[in-house]
């Protein structure tokens, strides 16, 4: 008998999406709240019945009740799901935390909270270990006590942590909580369903981040997704399927400035890629050499973008602008040509660390000159 | 440009028309005095060629004469190879009009007049320069009160500048990216650096700073926060250790043991003390008993004593009185023979009396025979001692005297000695026949006399004449006169001593020498024989011869006194033995009466001991019996006693002693403690976690750790904006400082060809000297040989002939570049002397070759040398 569940985690609702305009936040907030409904359509469509979230499912201890309150009213109203909610490191098991609070406002039935290390039956012959975090950081694998945990009814052993599994050449994660990449194996798990890593991102057959629903930040991986996960007969692998969850395209893109039509292509393929650009957050690192008017034309299309786009912010400290010769003749044949020259020189001498201040300066000359003559013309 | 021709209407001082004709174009000098109206002609040409007829401006209207109008200036000059006229009226008559001379046509009017002619006179644009000119004391003021209106000099500079820059191209446009970039970074921060308040950067600057003062309170909260969770677990584990019921069950049941443990041995104690009680009150029953017990037998041994010692006392005073008659008895004849000898003795002792009477008598006879003859030798001792006192003490002679006088004596002696030594002395001898002749004061002096004399002496020699001798009389006189005085007090002496010479006064000295010795005998002998003094010896004299006078018994019979002595001596001893044996007697009397006194009061006290006796003990038949009975209660208090002993003894194994007892009480106390403790700390935990909890509901309100994320990113987002300004700001001051450099280029580029025209001009008025030309093209130092001046130390002179110059040069590189505008200096040479205004003309002439000059000069006599043309000012014709 198949046993379908979803595996989710790193929801981290009551995120304040610090440094975004005031009047984004609220959307995006609710744009994770809205997440858990659209988990549990995916859970629906899918046959699952248990939603297994694996960690920071707030976004910190100290999380507003609101957002609890929130929280719980939208699991209780996914009735046919039941919610198996474990403390991560940004929402650990502490005194007077989240989950003392939500056992306080009363949690409701079709949400459990796994609070303890300690198996559980959450189905005929599923048992569910939880490995809770009681804090943010943890000097041993919460997950070691799965080894010699006894699960005599079940014919299925599930894991259920948050932490950061090592060996991965770096840490998978962000939590300084270690995982013992075998501990599948050595725990006699059919799965071991991680939180903390937003990215979906398979470690092994039976472990998977499954990332976070809902993308809150420019990533270098994969988020916005859900993972429903199968488990079929005893010792066969899970299957594991990715079904997109996300509201909101978070984009960290960089861009290298080799002419006019440079940003013209990316805007054509950002047009392909992305459906509703209106819901697209795009962080572009702009970099490479531009002339002056390929600058000053980026500049114009940068703020067409910004207005289609749900966010933009620009960087730009990595583009070296510089004019070509004939850019040069725009400057007249005087002072002001000199002037141009001299910053020039000085933008394309790469060993000179005033080199990104000539060509900030050089742009500035080139909007003064163009201003003047705007003036000069009117 | 050259102008030709000049003319103006109702302008300052030409209210009615006025025109200077026949400019060469090249040096033309109007000379005249200062009310001519030179200065007013420059200003006139000035508006001309650079104010357009609409100008409003001040300078325009103080142009208009006192009485009204509207100020009409006109030129004709020659350009672009053409002569055109220029004419403007200002204020109330707005007009320009240029006009072609050479065929009389309108070129143009209005604005249009005034752009085509600016574009005659420059190279076109309206801020080409037409016109260089230098006013009167212009060279010697500020720069700002140097032209017709202030700034005038600054424009000049900027005009000359463009008209460089516009060779060179862009000049304009440098100035102004250089306004407009200064402008940004002013929008940035003040002139000083720090950042513009209000401005942009530090708006950024300040809201990061407050930003990060905010994220580290932010994070101190959390922190805290971060305790106070952990504060609420540790609290709450206590809160169950301490709640825990089998742990509290467990201290209370410690308590309740203890308090029984306590209670039992409270029990046992006073059981012990009950216990030592009874012991206290056996043992006080036993010593009453045996109190009684001994009592009753000591009085029962006392009666038996005392009735055995009456017995022997009634037998002992018997035997004391008789001895005691028997003293009486003795006593009595002792007493007898004491006074017996006791009269003996006093006989005796009467005869030792007789006896010393009569010794006494005879021997003051015996002494007063002795004691006579002394008093006898005394006596005349005394009297030869008075007599020779008498006699010495009429002596008038005394030792002293003697001495005095024979001192004085010997003074004579030297005196006389020393003057004969110092007078002359004259022996006369006389030949035979001649003895007499020789006289002295009329007295023959004999032959061999020796004459001293000590005064003038004339001896007269008969019939041959005197010979007076004249001594040295000073010295002479002297010691006679000392001599004198000597004699005289030896004369006094022995008058006083009462003798005739001295020879007698040391024979009376002599013989009172005797006297004094014999008187010392006499005084010897009285003494020896009187040696009690005169006057006792008499009485003593007197007493012995009393004494030796007694009564007729001479004592024959009577014993000598030893005998009498030894008798007494037997006869006292004798006395002291019989009245020792009487005292003797009279004291065994006495103690034998108190010893039968003693014996019959003993009896008395006996007699009423056994009466007392009596009274407290029973009958005499019952008294073994009631022995017998305390005996028997002594034993059985003593049993008692033993069993008190024993019980007290097996409640002292039972009951905890005092150390016990009080470790027992401390640890029931502890327990009890402990109770109330863990109570206590149950409920101190549980208000500590109510404060806590509520203080962590403050940090979930406070939403801490969103905050410090909120507070993070905000903080790296204004980060972000000042690194944005500090770019900025990089990269207008690389803009400035390139701009400079350009600018400096551009002058220095300018410069070049100003100091290339300026060398002519400066080798004919300063030779050898050089000209340092600053940023606003002032002068500013003036090197001649090794001397470096500013040019404000310099001369008023030197200053104006400079300040020429330098026009000439300016006007030389306009001309040289096609563009020469005619130079007008307007009583601008003042102070030049003869020498040196000579090489100024020379320069002008120079000058004049390559563009017009024009001079107003107020010394006509002095600009005649110039040559050039001369201008005069005449009524306009035709107007």
């Amino acid at each position: 008998m198949t046993f379908t569940f979803i595996h989710t985690a790193d929801w981290q609702l009551g995120k304040t999406f610090a440094g975004l305009p005031a009047e984004k936040v609220p959307l995006l907030r609710e744009a994770r709240l809205d997440a858990i409904g659209r988990i549990a359509a995916v859970g629906r469509s899918q046959g699952a019945r248990h939603a297994l979230v694996a960690g920071d499912i707030y976004d910190s201890r100290d999380v507003a009740d609101r957002d609890l309150l929130q929280s719980l009213e939208r699991l209780r109203r996914e009735q046919d799901v039941t919610w198996h909610l474990l403390p991560g490191n940004h929402d650990p098991v502490q005194a007077g935390g989240v989950w003392e609070r939500l056992t306080r406002f009363g949690v409701p039935a079709n949400v459990r909270l796994h609070l303890e290390p300690h198996p559980q039956m959450i189905a005929a012959d599923i048992a569910l270990l939880p490995a809770p975090l009681t804090a943010r950081t943890a000097a041993g694998d919460p997950t070691a006590w799965m080894d010699a945990a006894a699960t005599p009814l079940a014919r299925h052993r599930i894991g259920l942590a948050h932490g950061s599994i090592q060996g991965f050449g770096g840490e998978m994660g962000e939590a300084a909580v270690p995982i013992a990449p075998g501990r599948a194996e050595t725990a006699g798990l059919d799965y071991l369903a991680l939180g903390d890593w937003h990215g979906a991102t398979r470690i092994s057959d039976r472990v998977w981040y499954s990332g976070t629903p809902e993308p809150d930040r420019f990533p270098d991986n994969e988020p916005g997704f859900v993972l429903v996960v199968r488990i079929e007969g005893q010792g066969s692998p899970a299957m594991v399927e990715r079904r997109p969850t996300a509201q909101y395209t978070w984009w960290k893109r960089a861009l290298a400035i080799t002419g006019p039509e440079s940003l013209a292509i990316f805007g054509q393929s950002l047009e392909a890629a992305v459906a509703q650009p209106e819901r697209l957050l795009l962080r572009l690192a702009l970099g490479g050499t531009a002339t002056l008017s390929t600058w000053s034309e980026a500049e114009s299309r940068l703020a067409a973008l910004e207005q289609s786009l749900f966010h933009l912010v620009v960087d730009s400290t990595a583009l070296q602008v510089l004019p070509e010769d004939i850019e040069l003749e725009e400057f007249g044949a005087g002072d002001l040509r000199r002037v141009a020259e001299l910053l020039t020189t000085t933008a394309r001498d790469a060993a000179s660390e005033k080199a990104p201040a000539a060509s900030l300066a050089l742009r500035k000359l080139y909007l003064l000159r163009q201003s003047s003559r705007a003036g000069e013309s009117s | 440009m050259r102008i030709r021709a000049i003319r103006m209407r109702e302008l300052g001082c030409f209210s009615a028309p006025v025109a200077l004709e026949g400019l060469s174009g090249e040096l033309d000098v109007l000379a005249g005095p200062n009310e001519l109206g030179k200065s007013t002609i420059l200003k006139g040409l000035q508006a001309l060629f650079t104010a357009p007829h609409t100008s409003q401006a001040s300078d325009i209207r103080e142009l208009r004469p006192y009485a009204g109008g509207a100020p009409l200036i006109e030129a004709d000059f020659e350009a672009e190879g053409r002569l055109w006229r220029l004419r403007k009226q200002y204020l109330s008559e707005k007009q320009t009009l240029l006009t072609d001379v050479g065929s009389g046509k309108v070129a143009a009017r209005g604005e249009e007049a005034h752009r085509r002619a600016l574009e005659l006179i420059g190279s076109g644009g309206a801020h080409r320069l037409g016109l260089l000119w230098l006013k009167q004391g212009s060279a010697l003021s500020p720069a700002a009160k140097e032209g017709i209106r202030e700034g005038a000099r600054e424009e000049l500079s900027r005009a000359i500048e463009r008209e460089i820059a516009a060779a060179s191209g862009g000049g304009h446009d440098l100035r102004v990216v250089r306004a407009k970039v200064i402008e940004q970074r002013r929008a940035l921060v003040t002139g000083h650096e720090p950042p513009r308040p209000a401005g942009a950067y530090a708006v950024a600057l300040a809201s990061r700073s407050e930003a990060e003062r905010s994220l580290e309170a932010a994070r101190t909260s959390a922190g805290a926060a971060a305790d106070r969770l952990r504060q609420v677990q540790t609290l709450r584990q206590r809160r169950a250790m301490l709640a825990d019921p089998s742990a509290l069950a467990a201290i209370r049941q410690h308590a309740q043991k203890l308090g029984a443990d306590r209670e039992a041995a409270l029990a046992a104690r006073q059981q012990l003390k009950i216990a030592e009680a009874n012991v206290q009150a056996c043992e006080s029953r036993l010593a009453e008993a045996q109190q009684a017990f001994e009592m009753l037998a000591r009085r029962l041994e006392e009666a038996r004593g005392l009735e055995a010692a009456a017995s022997v006392g009634e037998a002992e005073e018997l035997k004391l009185t008789e001895a005691l008659a028997e003293l009486g008895r003795s006593m009595d004849e002792a007493c007898a023979r004491r006074e017996e000898l006791r009269r003996a003795l006093d006989a005796e002792r009467a005869r030792l009396r007789t006896r010393h009477e009569l010794d006494g008598r005879r021997e003051a006879a015996a002494r007063l025979a002795e004691v006579s003859a002394r008093l006898n030798e005394a006596r005349e001792a005394a009297a030869r001692a008075d007599e020779i006192r008498a006699r010495l003490g009429e002596e008038r002679v005394t030792e002293d005297k003697v001495a005095a006088a024979e001192r004085e004596a010997a003074a004579v002696a030297t005196l006389e000695a020393r003057i004969a030594a110092q007078l002359p002395k004259v022996r006369v001898a006389y030949l035979p026949g001649a003895s007499g002749k020789i006289r002295v004061e009329g007295r023959p002096v004999g032959a061999g006399e020796v004459l001293t004399p000590s005064r003038p002496v004339s001896f007269e020699i008969e019939g041959i004449g005197a010979i007076t001798i004249e001594p040295a009389v000073h010295d002479v006189e002297e010691d006679e006169a000392d001599l004198a005085a000597h004699r005289s007090v030896v004369a006094d002496l022995l008058a006083g001593m009462d003798v005739p010479d001295l020879e007698s006064a040391r024979g009376r000295v002599e013989q009172r020498r005797r006297l004094e010795r014999e008187l010392a005998r006499a005084e010897d002998r009285l003494a020896t024989r009187a040696p009690e003094g005169m006057a006792l010896l008499t009485q003593e004299a007197q007493r012995l011869a009393a004494l030796s006078q007694g009564s007729g018994d001479d004592g024959a019979g009577l014993p000598e006194r030893p005998e009498i002595e030894a008798e007494i001596e037997r006869l006292g001893r004798t006395l002291r033995e019989a009245e020792q044996a009487a005292d003797r007697l009279a004291r065994d009397h006495v103690e034998a009466r108190e010893r039968l006194a003693g014996n019959s009061a003993a009896a008395r006290a006996r007699k009423a001991q056994l009466t007392a006796l009596a009274a407290e003990l029973p009958p005499p038949g019952e008294r073994a019996e009631r022995l017998a009975e305390f005996e028997t209660g002594l034993q059985t208090a003593r049993l008692a006693v033993n069993e008190a002993i024993r019980e007290r003894g097996a409640w002292r194994e039972t009951a905890p002693d005092d150390a016990a007892m009080r470790a027992l009480e401390a640890g029931l106390a502890a327990s009890q403690q402990r109770e109330r403790s863990a109570r206590e700390e149950l409920a101190a935990v549980e208000r500590d976690l109510a404060v806590v909890e509520r203080e962590l509901e403050r940090d979930r309100h406070d939403g801490i750790t969103a905050k410090v994320k909120e507070l993070e990113q905000r903080t790296r987002s204004l980060d972000d904006q000042v690194r944005h300004f500090e770019r900025e700001l990089s990269a207008l001051d690389l803009l400035i400082e390139i701009v400079g450099q350009v600018e400096q280029q551009s002058r220095d580029l300018y410069l070049s060809p100003v100091l290339q025209r300026l060398d002519p001009y400066l080798s004919l008025v300063f030779p050898g000297a050089r000209l340092d030309i600053g940023r606003s093209l002032d002068v500013e130092t003036v090197a001649r040989g090794e001397a470096t001046e500013s040019l404000s130390a310099l001369s008023d002179g030197t200053q104006e002939q400079i300040a020429v110059i330098v026009r000439l040069a300016f006007a030389r590189l306009l001309a040289d570049h096609g563009r020469a505008a005619p130079l007008i200096l307007d009583d601008a040479l003042v102070y030049a002397d003869d020498t040196r205004i000579e090489s100024l003309f020379d320069a002008l002439r120079m000058a004049a070759g390559a563009h017009q000059v024009i001079v107003f000069t107020c010394r006509a006599r002095t600009f005649e040398q110039l040559g050039g043309t001369r201008l005069a000012v005449a009524p306009w014709a035709g107007q």
